[in-house]
């Protein structure tokens, strides 16, 4: 906990402090950013308390370096301060209008949710899909080097866009969760001495639609000369209708190398749509917006395969401040056997993007 | 699905030399509507902010960052700040 609040306040000391000593040569070099919610969560059969969590504060440090460097951070405190992590530190280098060079820890490109959808100002349902934990983890952030870019196709909003990094990769013991391989808070020294690649490569053939394919490749054993494989593959895409209705989602696979030889496949997808009621043109319902989520994992055989429906409405206090209040419907099946799950839940949030 | 560490390095390399050289040959002319490159953008994740937001200064640190994270064209980013930098108080 001590290295956090040191990092927290060395990063804090380096921006302001930097903005103080010389106020006029770094005037409008800066900006802030991030968002922070708050919520209340209650289960149908009181499997768990109901509890309200000042959930995270994750603001968001933009310091333009030079017309083409930018220094970013975003540091998040979540769980009311329980857990204070540096959620990506890095350096971005616009090399020319097609390539840039990114370096230090970065949200890796695979898929959409990781990168750019999880802040919770910003997603239309409370809580991460299924496929976005155990499978590919969200949150998720390496360090190394990537080169991103994009390229017009024409008028009409066409482009190439993508996103290449070498890594030092998850890590962790063998047939640990994926999610835990992140190691979160941890300053990702390695004990692993092999290097992870991966990447996403996306197509938007016209404006409002995208498609994505993101891959990555490592070794995941927490040993000098490591030997357990570690493979994922991810499809995503998106459709929206102006800024009034958009249907998005992913298909992920994992291969994890359990012992050598031994591969667990851990699947995961989601969907998700959201319709903006501003589209009755009805004053009162101008500020809401219907969401649902339908999303799950298959672990084939190792765990029990586990999905679950959120049905969610949205009140817009403005264009950067939520209430959602969702219910997810969870669900499970054992082999052949289907059965509901008893922890159903209602979650109400409070989201607000700075 | 195992990936050959070999081949998807391989890949890897020859998506950016097709980018890159996809990236010389498409060069497009013409100014480009910055209010719908907006619209049709920084939408599809999160709800339109409004160019008030921020000062001059502080878009160009922004729409850089989002550059980056939304993978916007050069030639789309600079289209989008100048549309928030007409529109904001500065």
């Amino acid at each position: 906990m001590k290295s956090k609040l040191l990092t927290a306040l060395i990063l804090g000391c380096v921006f302001t402090g930097l903005g103080n000593s010389t106020a006029n040569a770094q005037e409008g070099k800066f900006a802030l950013g991030g968002y922070l919610d708050w919520t209340f969560t209650a289960y149908e059969a009181g499997v768990k308390p109901s509890s309200f969590n000042a959930f995270h504060y994750n603001p968001i440090f933009l310091y333009q370096v030079e017309d083409n460097i930018l220094a970013s951070a975003e540091l998040e405190f979540e769980n009311g301060g329980d857990e204070i992590v540096v959620e990506y530190m890095q350096l971005d280098y616009i090399w020319n209008d097609y390539v840039t060079f990114t370096l230090g820890k970065f949200l890796v490109p695979f898929g959409a949710y990781n990168r750019r959808l999880h802040p919770t100002w910003i997603a239309r349902v409370p809580g991460k899909p299924l496929s976005n934990i155990d499978v590919v983890p969200t949150g998720w952030a390496e360090v190394g080097l990537m080169a991103s870019g994009a390229v017009g196709l024409g008028e009409n909003g066409a482009r190439v866009n993508y996103s290449f990094y070498v890594s030092n990769g998850l890590e962790g013991a063998a047939g640990d969760g994926i999610r835990e391989l992140r190691k979160e808070g941890d300053p990702r020294e390695m004990n692993n001495s092999s290097k992870a690649v991966g990447g996403r490569l996306g197509i938007v053939p016209t404006a409002g639609v995208e498609f994505g394919v993101s891959g990555y490749t490592g070794k995941y054993d927490a040993v000098a000369t490591p030997v357990l494989n570690l493979n994922m593959v991810g499809v995503d895409g998106e459709y929206h209708y102006q800024d009034l209705f958009e249907l998005r989602g992913e298909l992920n696979q994992a291969d994890q190398e359990i012992t050598p030889g031994q591969y667990v496949i851990k699947r995961g997808y989601y969907a998700q749509a959201a319709l903006k009621l501003s589209i009755t043109d009805n004053d009162l319902l101008m500020p809401f917006e219907l969401a649902v989520r339908v999303s799950g994992q298959n672990f084939t055989g190792v765990a029990d395969d586990i999905h679950e429906v959120t049905p969610t409405i949205n009140y817009y206090f403005g264009s950067t401040t939520v209430l959602r209040l969702g219910y997810s419907f969870n669900g499970a099946s054992q082999g052949a056997t289907a059965y509901k799950k008893v922890d159903n839940q209602f979650v109400a949030m409070f989201a607000k993007g700075l | 699905m195992r990936l050959a560490k070999t081949s998807l390095g391989r890949a890897i390399i020859g998506a950016i030399v097709v980018v890159s050289l996809f990236g010389v040959t498409a060069a497009f002319s013409g100014e480009m509507d910055g209010a719908r490159v907006f619209r049709n953008n920084c939408t599809k994740c999160h709800n339109e902010r409004s160019p008030m937001e921020k000062t001059d200064k502080e878009w160009r640190v922004v729409v850089t960052h989002m550059r980056t994270i939304a993978l916007l064209t050069a030639k789309e980013s600079r289209a989008v700040l100048k549309y928030l930098q007409a529109n904001n108080r500065d």
